[in-house]
């Protein structure tokens, strides 16, 4: 028994890695342009089938798609705040106007990718496992992509996290998501930085689909459950924190091993609502969320 | 006859009548008509309802409810549930008092928070109720899904009527009580509205089980048509679009916007979503798009703009009638009219084919064409409509612009022959609707 949690633990942290990354690109996108994305899982989709493509039809090593399909997606979340999000930021009389309308905006986005890329790729499932053999470690049975897709997703973490805390462009991210109004004083191009942080979050959530589609089948219906779980994990880490992502990815991960393979595999979202409701009740900030 | 007066100081009778109108229409409408537009009309009740009760709690407070289709999903499972024990009209208000309750246990956990927390919270509920009933289902039960005895149309379509009586005037009290004016400044200003000294959280936890009440009651009255549910058909997301977009659509500063929206989509969605879904769909969401970056109030907050570019004040300096702006105005105003009857022919066509698909059971094909008909038909409806209107405001020299626009619509259409003569016409005459200033200059008549 005790070496079944184990495993079910480990495989849990090594799958809330890719959950993390996930739920990266929205923490980023809410945390700079105040805009709650519940189009991520979409790009998320977009990501994953995009993958599919390119490995089962052109023979591209799912690892490498990311290259092809990353400034695309980048270009796609670039131009969504650059448009739609900025236009309605510029005419919304307060900040609160503006995130209602721009979630009934994004609402609105959800459909129309969704339903472009079914009426694009049509409903069926697509398989394309990759590095799908077995690998015994520890005594315990792994899937080698599992690994792979761990060390991918941790790294573009520490890398995302470096570059916001180390670069100059980092800088000025942060710097807008504190304050437009000043960080636009000190000479930084605050439109151009927050289409830049929303393509960003594009990125990572396409990256995070190639990576999801190694491990599972995936279909253009995937996008609404993948936005659910991401909304769940960046506000248990916190609305905002990458780091808080990354752990409560990490939680979210190690929970519902346990909970599918303890108890009911049905009964995952339940779950993580109660902790929701719990952390709502106690921290509504979340893990490392700050204030 | 000054129409705009008279509309004005009758407002009240002319309403209380048009209401009287409406209820006739639907109380009869069993008497002459078939059983799938019986159908229809309820289903439309239906959107009415969903959209009303969802403007009521997030058009006004700005909360952002993206779960209607919970509520209404639990008011279709307490119908499945309890078919079998009590008498439908029973099982309606506790339906109500399912979704109730729901709605305020997530409320009290929620609605204490920015309203952020609580869209997240509802965007996936959906998810958490299909997962909750496929496992009680499964291991508890021992079943997949649920069988819904049918009811027969007229009983369905009156007990809907009442219910959205009921919403409505429910709806109506509320916006003109304490409760109303206290979720407006909450709206407003959330920070201001607590230093006033409204109990924010007690008005918004109250406010929304109430809206969650008439979900759930509509659910159990739209159940016995799906004959069969389970989780997945009870609990679609595509119920939680639906009504905001109608919302939205249709505008929510008003009580009439969301049922302006309800009607227009409910009829659309009924009779285009069999063959075209995800066209459908995709369409759905550019408009929702387009109309919250442009008409921000919903076209219910065109009204009044409209009101005044048409009907508006007409400055008395002007200079003289000729005969050019006033026969593009009759040429807009047929090309207009030669439109509205296209798109009338293009419907009945389309309801005739969708009769003639079901008949002989080839949906495919004939439904396309259905389905491209009711588009032509839309589109066809919008140009004649605006180019009657533009040909109005050519007659009375309000608005040059609308005009135009109104002439260049009625030149998309079979009588497009009509449409070149009114541009030119209307482009000649530009100065008719130009006023004299005192020094002998004209300008264009600013009339916003």
């Amino acid at each position: 028994m005790a070496e079944r949690i184990l495993s079910l633990i480990i495989v849990g942290i090594l799958q809330g890695g890719v959950y993390g990354l996930l739920a990266m690109g929205l923490s980023l996108q809410y945390g700079v342009c105040r805009v709650i994305n519940i189009t991520h899982g979409e790009f998320i989709m977009l990501g994953a089938v995009l993958t599919y493509i390119l490995h089962i039809g052109f023979d591209v090593n799912p690892l490498l798609a990311p290259v092809i399909l990353g400034p695309l997606l980048f270009g796609l979340g670039f131009l969504l705040q650059a448009t739609l999000f900025r236009t309605l930021k510029a005419w919304a009389p307060s900040p609160a106007v503006f995130e209602g309308n721009a979630l009934l905006a994004a609402f609105g986005v959800l459909y129309i990718i969704e339903h472009f890329a079914r009426i694009t790729w049509g409903g069926k499932l697509m398989p394309s496992y990759y590095l799908a053999d077995l690998v015994s470690f520890l005594g315990i049975d792994f899937v080698k992509n599992q690994f792979v897709t761990f060390a991918i997703a941790l790294a573009l973490g520490i890398a995302v996290y470096l570059f916001l805390s180390r670069s100059r462009m980092g800088r000025a991210i942060r710097a807008t998501a504190e304050d437009p109004g000043t960080a636009g004083l000190m000479g930084v191009n605050t439109n151009m930085i927050l289409a830049f942080s929303f393509g960003l979050g594009a990125l990572l959530a396409g990256v995070g689909g190639a990576l999801v589609s190694t491990k599972i089948a995936v279909s253009t219906g995937m996008g609404f459950s993948n936005t659910v779980l991401a909304l769940i994990v960046v506000v248990l880490g916190g609305l905002g924190s990458i780091p808080g992502s990354f752990v409560a990815g990490i939680l979210i991960g190690i929970v519902s091993m346990l909970v599918a393979g303890l108890w009911e595999p049905i009964l995952t979202v339940p779950v993580y609502y109660a902790m929701l409701m719990i952390l709502l009740l106690v921290r509504p900030t979340g893990i490392l969320g700050k204030k | 006859m000054d129409i705009p007066r008279f509309i004005s100081t009758h407002r009240k009778l002319l309403l209380v009548g048009f209401l009287v109108l409406i209820l006739i229409f639907i109380t009869t409408f069993p008497l002459y008509a078939r059983a799938s537009h019986i159908r229809l009309l309820t289903t439309i009740l239906i959107y009415v309802v969903l959209a009303v009760s969802w403007a009521l709690f997030s058009g006004t407070t700005g909360y952002m409810s993206l779960a209607p289709a919970a509520f209404f999903g639990l008011g279709i499972y307490t119908m499945a549930l309890l078919q079998k024990e009590l008498p439908f009209f029973l099982i309606i208000p506790i339906g109500g008092l399912v979704a109730f309750a729901f709605a305020l246990l997530i409320g009290l956990v929620t609605l204490r928070l920015r309203g952020i927390y609580f869209a997240i919270f509802t965007f996936g509920l959906v998810i958490f109720m299909t997962e909750i009933i496929q496992y009680l289902e499964t291991r508890l039960w021992g079943q997949h899904g649920q069988h819904i005895t049918p009811i027969d149309n007229e009983p369905l379509l009156y007990t809907m009527l009442v219910l959205v009586v009921v919403t409505v005037l429910a709806t109506y009290l509320i916006r003109r009580s304490r409760y109303g004016l206290a979720l407006l400044s909450i709206g407003g200003n959330e920070e201001a509205a607590e230093h006033m000294g409204i109990n924010t959280t007690r008005t918004k936890v109250f406010i929304f089980a109430i809206s969650s009440f008439f979900m759930g009651a509509t659910g159990v009255i739209a159940a016995p048509s799906l004959i069969y549910v389970n989780a997945n058909i009870a609990f679609s997301t595509y119920y939680s679009f639906m009504p905001i977009f109608m919302a939205i659509f249709g505008g929510m500063g008003q009580i009439y916007g969301p049922i302006i929206g309800a009607v227009i989509f409910g009829y659309l969605e009924k009779t285009l979503r069999a063959q075209l879904f995800s066209y459908f769909m995709l369409g759905f969401g550019i408009i929702m798009v387009a109309v919250i970056l442009f008409l921000p109030n919903g076209i219910v907050g065109l009204v009044p703009t409209l009101q005044d570019k048409i009907w508006g004040p007409v400055p008395a300096l002007r200079k003289e009638k000729t005969w050019k702006a006033t026969a593009a105005g009759i040429l807009n105003i047929l090309g207009g009219i030669v439109q509205v009857i296209g798109s009338i022919i293009l419907f009945m066509g389309s309801g005739f084919l969708a009769q003639f698909a079901r008949l002989e059971f080839i949906s495919g094909f004939i439904g396309w064409l259905a389905g491209l008909y009711i588009a032509v038909a839309i589109v066809l409806i919008i140009l004649g409509l605006t180019a009657i209107l533009g040909g109005i405001c050519a007659l009375r020299r309000s608005s040059w612009r609308l005009g135009l626009a109104g002439s260049i619509c009625a030149l998309f259409s079979p009588a497009f022959i009509l449409g070149i003569p009114a541009i030119i016409l209307i482009i000649l005459g530009k100065d008719e609707f130009e006023y004299v200033v005192e020094g002998g200059q004209t300008e264009q008549h600013a009339n916003t």
